[in-house]
């Protein structure tokens, strides 16, 4: 084996490496936490109560907050993600399509703290002024912004997913007689659907992963939420509000790991499921 | 020729404008609010009294060390990793593993990166907080990017040539998420308000992310103006790094075509 190639399958399995370390490091982090208070009431209370003696540490409120916000960006972002890929894949000119897809591609690319300025100074607002609501930092209002910040995954994979349908279906669907838009609802979508469903897990993915703009616009309340417009704290603003001040190799510190680690437990499972499909389509 | 559309498709089409109408509204937006906080003086010059006044150069001297730091560390390993896959990798168990983890480590949140920077490279190799910790653990953020652009271009026999493309569109990408992202330097070493430049890798660092948060979150007396300039000099830092990445795909994919 020539010397380059040893260097590039050296990297190829780093790649391998680093996941497997994240995991790794996130499970000997949370040890302590896990020997010590690892129970079922973890997962289903909702008291985080880090500094009392003893302390409590139950992170169901945060879980459930989490649910909540990504429920809400896969509502609403879901159906104008699909829409918006038939738009590029079926209707529009590849000229046209071309722009709107680099329009998707910039925007990705705003970073989430800017989304979580934006959501803090004029969503907020608007969502606690139209609903009469006594705060707009709620988990609606984070699962809002979401939604805008999922959409370049959802539409790009979906419209590839479009696309990857063989031109001989639409054809025997237009012989049949059928027009456009009966080929494209019953017989294009249909086919696309294992690609638009990975479309779909790896925006849950993105939702559930999210940080800043969480942390920023959710409220940040601590306990269980009653309902979508209250003020929560998701998994992840918990991670990142409170690591910072939870000293070294405390029981906060290692229960905060923990949590990361049920975090990336979630976040893994949901992008398997994506990648089985992503992969597996390639394998054939 | 023109198309007529039906009443349903024309739905459609109204869809894929309401998508991408709020996030070109928003960067419009903050364009616009943020011209009256940018002068000569918030740019270049260092924060006095917790950033109320001042400038907010240290910030961004942070963001380009982060930006090179990081992809110092990830060009050799995403680079070769993008084309072991392209070309040598086996159709094999172990290669769809690694396809695996790439999708997965793809997906990653960014405060899990956090996580795992700090363990490693803050506390185990004892980097302590600082610009190194964070372009580490960028670098590994951005892993995925790096090998994906690098993979899709590389295509057989003439190797590198054919990788560059994709070598300079996952280079500009990494660099944007190395200059956005906040929750993964928030435990590395990012600080608020710093009076100095940073002077090495080791120092601990401001930068432009993190500088919006804290602003935003915990500086009551942050003038509106000030949070506005920063979050529109951090997102045309962003957003030129991730049109450039755009044009520059397209332009050598047209190159290519004929």
């Amino acid at each position: 084996m020539p010397y380059q190639q040893r260097l590039v399958t050296l990297a190829g399995y780093a790649v391998l490496l680093i996941t497997a370390l994240i995991f790794v490091f996130l499970v000997q982090q949370s040890w302590p936490f896990v020997r010590e208070h690892g129970s079922l009431v973890f997962f289903t209370g909702d008291r985080w109560l880090p500094v009392s003696l003893p302390p409590v540490f139950q992170i169901g409120g945060f879980l459930v907050s989490s649910g909540i916000i990504t429920g809400v960006a896969i509502i609403i972002g879901v159906p104008f993600g699909v829409l918006a890929a038939i738009s590029l894949a079926e209707l529009l000119p590849p000229g046209v399509s071309v722009i709107f897809r680099s329009i998707f591609e910039v925007t990705a690319g705003i970073p989430s703290v800017v989304f979580g300025f934006l959501g803090l100074k004029i969503v907020a607002p608007a969502v606690a002024g139209l609903l009469n609501l006594p705060t707009g930092l709620t988990g609606f209002s984070a699962g809002l912004v979401l939604s805008i910040m999922i959409l370049p995954t959802l539409v790009s994979l979906s419209e590839e997913a479009l696309r990857a349908v063989p031109r001989e279906y639409a054809e025997a669907s237009y012989a049949l007689g059928a027009n456009r838009w009966q080929t494209i609802w019953r017989v294009i979508v249909p086919s696309a659907r294992g690609g638009i469903g990975a479309a779909v897990f790896l925006a849950m993915g993105r939702a559930i992963g999210e940080t800043m703009t969480v942390l920023m616009i959710a409220g940040g309340r601590l306990a269980m939420p009653t309902s979508i417009f209250d003020p929560m704290r998701p998994i992840t603003a918990l991670i990142a509000s409170e690591v910072n001040n939870a000293a070294r190799n405390s029981m906060q510190y290692h229960a905060l790991f923990t949590a990361g680690l049920i975090l990336f437990i979630i976040t893994f499972a949901v992008n398997a499921i994506a990648a089985s499909v992503i992969v597996g389509k390639k394998a054939r | 020729m023109r198309t007529k559309y039906s009443a349903r498709e024309i739905a459609c089409l109204l869809a894929l404008f309401l998508t991408v109408l709020p996030p070109l509204a928003a960067v419009l937006y903050i364009f616009v609010q943020a011209l009256p906080g940018i002068s000569f003086e918030f740019i270049f010059s260092m924060p006095v009294r917790r950033g109320i006044e001042g400038g907010i150069l240290p910030a961004i001297v942070g963001t380009l060390w982060l930006m090179f730091g990081t992809t110092l560390a990830v060009l050799p390993i995403g680079v070769g990793a993008g084309i072991y896959l392209a070309e040598f990798a086996p159709n094999n168990r172990l290669t769809r593993l690694l396809e695996m983890a790439l999708v997965n480590l793809a997906g990653v949140p960014s405060v899990v990166f956090g996580l795992f920077g700090y363990t490693i490279f803050v506390i185990m190799l004892g980097f302590g907080p600082s610009i190194l910790s964070a372009s580490l653990t960028l670098a590994a953020l951005t892993l995925p990017l790096v090998v994906t652009a690098t993979r899709w271009q590389t295509v057989s026999t003439i190797i590198m040539p054919c990788a560059r493309t994709g070598v300079v569109t996952g280079t500009l990408l990494a660099l944007a998420r190395a200059a956005g992202e906040t929750a993964p330097i928030l435990i590395t070493g990012a600080a608020f308000a710093l009076p100095n430049l940073p002077r090495s890798f080791m120092s601990r660092f401001m930068a432009l992310p993190y500088h919006l948060y804290i602003s935003v979150t915990q500086i009551p007396a942050m003038p509106p103006e000030r949070m506005w300039a920063t979050a529109g000099i951090l997102l045309f830092l962003v957003l030129t790094m991730q049109v450039g990445a755009t044009i520059w795909r397209e332009q050598e994919r047209r190159k290519k075509q004929w």
